[in-house]
């Protein structure tokens, strides 16, 4: 029966001294310093949270950023960067290698989706994606997807900040079926809302398709 | 006391107030020095932006400059690698100017005219050097369309000059203002360059294969496209363009069909997955996903397709087929079918570049055998499989090839031998990540 005691005890003991580095592998909180609070930090400045130096110390201005970001994109503001809050980053905790390109364009396309097009039905948001991999391949605009989309007045999103929002799932899906090829509007170059539309150039295109509040052409 | 406290208090009024007065002064003074801060950022910011406009416009004027210098030369270099080197510059030079261009603060509509004259361009003169290269020399149209490439890049340096000496550019100007579009160049126009390239303006001309199909009749479009998704849909209108179609939903919307207007054929399905499954598939699932696919794909009309590539994501897996006639896979008739990892249901198609390019083809026999094809890739590449496959080398061209699947150097290639002459084709890079297998 000691034994069995002293057991439990050293197990709570190991217990005790590993969770701390756990959770700091987990997640990053206030005092947190390292490589990753430097990908944080990056990308809460990239994005406009967040205009202190990128030192890897998660200090108080990280703190006050983190919250902001938090809270914009409607998670729990506790300051505490743990998977959720780095998913809608856009970035891998664990010392892992930061995404690959491909990844990369997956989520570009997919917070360019959900600046535009969240709230449309799903085949719209395809639409929104295919617009953009159209314009990559055409001779008319920029050869890159990053390209495409920071293009000047190209998209609103990027125009109203919108797209620095943390994309949901569908989003993203949507990306993924639009860059596996997908193409709702066969081979669409432009779109808009004509409710809100006032360019005289994109009113006068003919329009091939609808799909929900987005008309193609 | 009362006197007392009065006192007190007036005596007091001075001192609070010039606390107060104090204090003011210190929150505005810090205030002040916040708003100096943000201006001074703003200027610094505006200053970064001038600074990064006026140099992408500089350089853009260079580049068009050294490109009309490059057609120049081109003019009366009588040597084959000096024309070769000069339309790889002009190549080299078109990607540059295009990426400054990009750069300028400038709305899409307002360059996108002039984008595509510099990407053609570029993709022009890699025509011509590949042709150059397999012995091929310009004829009188090259000749032609060459001098007019010289003219227009002369005119467009001019005129950017012009523009920058004169402070016109840019940041934040007005958008539409057709900087360089033709209502505002005094007739000046970018020539149409005709020539085989996948950036050709020709190559936006050509029709769907299916275009002259007869046309469908809306109601067996309807049950067509529930025979397709299993379930009951609804016509939600149609689409027009190259390849007109009809658009059915299901009920909630969850799930839609798209069947051309001529010929009657299934463009696309997509339904959402049931579960969000990425993991690897096992070798009984594949065998389960493909046989779906295919089961599928007989329903639906396809005959002789050949899977190519599996990638997963999101709950559902998405194998590529490519047509097969004779014994050569048609590499332009492709489609993908997507498999629900949970239920290893059907639930998407995408036939858009399938209908496309469909058509019968005559497959010419090959002059070099296997054994040749695979002798003429790097002895570095280990070979593992090879195949004919007809391969779309242009928008206008497709060249019978020996598709070499090897590997080397530590990553797995497919290298496409013109089965004529022998000449490397295309060489593709097989790329095996989390989603699966892609080619790059």
């Amino acid at each position: 029966m000691k034994n069995v005691k002293l057991r439990i005890a050293a197990l709570v003991l190991i217990a005790a001294l590993l969770l701390p580095s756990l959770m700091s592998a987990a997640s990053l909180r206030y005092g947190s310093r390292g490589d990753d609070v430097v990908k944080v930090q990056k990308r809460l400045r990239q994005w406009g949270y967040y205009s202190g130096s990128v030192d890897g110390v998660f200090g108080s201005g990280t703190l006050a950023a983190v919250k902001s970001f938090q809270r914009k994109n409607g998670l729990t503001a506790d300051g505490i960067v743990g998977p959720r809050t780095a998913a809608a980053m856009g970035i891998t905790l664990g010392g892992s290698a930061s995404p690959g390109t491909t990844t990369s364009n997956v989520y570009l396309l997919a917070r360019v989706i959900y600046g535009e097009a969240r709230g449309e039905p799903y085949k719209g948001q395809v639409a929104i994606g295919a617009v953009v991999l159209n314009r990559v391949k055409s001779p008319s605009f920029p050869n890159t997807i990053a390209g495409v989309i920071y293009q000047k007045g190209a998209f609103d999103a990027v125009s109203d900040g919108q797209i620095n929002l943390a994309p949901d799932d569908t989003a993203v899906r949507a990306a993924r079926d639009a860059l596996n090829g997908w193409d709702p509007t066969g081979g669409c170059l432009f779109y808009y809302n004509p409710r809100t539309a006032t360019s005289k150039w994109m009113l006068a295109r003919p329009v091939l398709l609808r799909i929900g509040n987005h008309a193609f052409c | 006391m009362k006197k007392i406290l009065l006192r007190l208090w007036y005596d007091s009024v001075p001192v609070l107030a010039a606390f107060a007065a104090l204090t003011a002064a210190v929150w505005g003074k810090a205030q002040k020095a916040k708003v100096d801060e943000f201006e001074k950022l703003a200027d610094e910011y505006a200053s970064i932006c001038v600074s990064a406009c006026s140099r992408c416009s500089s350089e853009l004027m260079d580049t068009v400059t050294d490109m009309s210098f490059s057609l120049d030369k081109l003019r009366v270099t009588a040597s084959q690698t000096a024309r070769v080197l000069a339309l790889e510059d002009i190549v080299r030079l078109s990607a540059v100017a295009a990426e400054h261009l990009s750069r300028l603060p400038r709305s899409q509509v307002d360059i996108m005219e002039l984008e595509s004259f510099l990407i053609r361009a570029g993709d022009y003169a890699r025509t011509l050097s590949g042709g150059l290269l397999a012995g091929r020399e310009p004829g009188e149209t090259d000749i032609a369309q060459l001098e007019a490439m010289l003219e227009a890049c002369r005119g467009l340096a001019e005129r950017l000059e012009e523009r920058i000496s004169s402070g016109e550019m840019p940041v934040g100007t007005e958008e539409y203002d057709y900087y360089e579009a033709s209502a505002d160049r005094d007739g000046a126009e970018y020539p149409t360059l005709v020539y085989d390239g996948p950036k050709a303006a020709a190559a936006d001309e050509i029709p769907p294969k299916c275009a002259g199909e007869p046309e469908t009749d809306p109601a067996a479009a309807l049950e067509f496209a529930e025979c397709i998704a299993g379930e009951s849909m609804l016509p939600v209108g149609g689409t027009d363009g190259k390849m007109p179609c009809w658009e059915f939903e299901n009920g909630d919307g969850t799930a839609s069909v798209t069947i051309t207007k001529n010929g009657m054929h299934p463009v696309s399905f997509m339904r959402p997955p049931a579960g969000d499954r990425s993991d690897e598939p096992t070798a009984e699932e594949l065998a389960r996903i493909f046989r779906a696919a295919m089961l599928f794909l007989e329903k639906a009309g396809f005959e002789d397709m050949t899977p190519t590539f599996v990638s997963r994501y999101d709950g559902a897996a998405a194998v590529s087929f490519v047509w097969r006639t004779g014994d050569a896979l048609v590499l332009s008739d492709s489609l993908s079918v997507l498999v629900d990892r949970e239920t290893f249901r059907v639930i998407g198609l995408d036939a858009r570049q399938y209908f496309y390019n469909h058509c019968e083809r005559e497959i010419e026999r090959p002059a070099l055998s296997r054994e040749e094809a695979e002798q003429a890739v790097s002895p570095s590449i280990e070979v593992s499989r090879t195949r004919l496959a007809l391969l779309n080398v242009t928008p206008f061209t497709e060249t019978l090839c020996w598709e070499v699947r090897g590997d080397g150097f530590g990553g797995e290639y497919i290298i496409y031998v013109n089965a004529q002459t022998g000449a490397e084709e295309r060489i593709v890079r097989i790329v095996s990540d989390e989603y699966g297998e892609r080619t790059v």
